[in-house]
């Protein structure tokens, strides 16, 4: 049952991840994209990560995602017009592209498949995946990154203040 | 349960559909777009390796992530903009006035 939910949802997301690159209008690629997160949320759910999955379809699906439409609309992007290419740019593109991904399926071939119980006890593992773990883990052993994150998050609004300011 | 080299293989087949699109795509939006698809794919991996594991690290490690991406975003569309209004245009091959 579960095979078949996954089987599903990775062929939802590789096609819609096929068609964000062939599309020609950007419009159209940012559409698929939205659908590309919401099934690789859909995952997150399968992995008991309801968390992340909300997380995902608020911050990705969501806020990144009306972010770009946004720009699309604003900027009113032409689709590709066949403009000049490098040369053999495609072809060496697909062959890059073809190494990457054998490298990627042999490596992920060595992997061991059966899950090791290591971590976690059981009493905490029934929690996995939930928000009151998250915020455990997140304010006390990764403190300091949550700080520099909020610090980060700060330094990108002022930088996008900055750019988007008309030169005086 | 599913076994983690299948998600393995969907991460890598995600992942390089980004690669491929970012070698192949010349508008700037697009390029971004497939950018955030390979983080997308790193996230999953992550998140199907903490599952096997039984370790919350991978799933922290995916908050923070998410955190860079939406900062990055928010910096690479500016930088569009800004070129958009500077050359009328966002095709990255005609965007060189660092070049020479």
């Amino acid at each position: 049952m579960e095979l078949i939910f996954f089987l599903i949802l990775a062929v939802i997301a590789i096609l819609s991840a096929l068609l964000v690159i062939f599309q020609n209008k950007p419009i159209y690629s940012a559409l698929y994209l939205v659908l590309c997160f919401l099934s690789i949320a859909g995952l997150y759910f399968l992995l008991h990560s309801e968390f992340l999955a909300i997380m995902q379809i608020i911050i990705y699906a969501g806020a990144i995602m009306v972010f770009i439409l946004f720009v699309i609309m604003l900027l009113d992007l032409k689709g590709e017009k066949g403009t000049k290419r490098l040369r053999f740019q495609r072809l060496f593109s697909i062959l890059f592209t073809l190494l990457l991904l054998f490298f990627l399926i042999g490596a992920s071939a060595h992997m061991i498949s059966e899950s090791k119980k290591m971590g976690l006890n059981s009493e905490m593992l029934s929690s996995f995946g939930g928000v009151k773990l998250f915020g455990k883990l997140l304010f006390s052993d990764y403190l300091l990154s949550f700080e520099v994150a909020s610090v980060l998050l700060l330094v990108a609004m002022i930088g996008a203040v900055v750019f988007g300011k008309k030169r005086p | 349960m599913v076994p983690l080299s299948y998600y393995l293989y969907l991460t890598a087949i995600l992942f390089a559909i980004g690669v491929f699109g970012v070698l192949i795509k010349r508008n700037a939006v697009i390029m971004i777009m497939c950018i955030e698809l390979m983080l997308n794919a790193v996230n999953l991996a992550f998140v199907a390796l903490s599952r096997y594991l039984n370790l919350m690290d991978g799933q922290i490690f995916v908050f923070f992530i998410m955190t860079v991406a939406a900062a990055e975003v928010a910096v690479g569309l500016a930088i569009v903009v800004a070129l958009f209004r500077l050359k009328e245009t966002e095709d990255v091959d005609e965007i060189n006035l660092m070049k020479w």
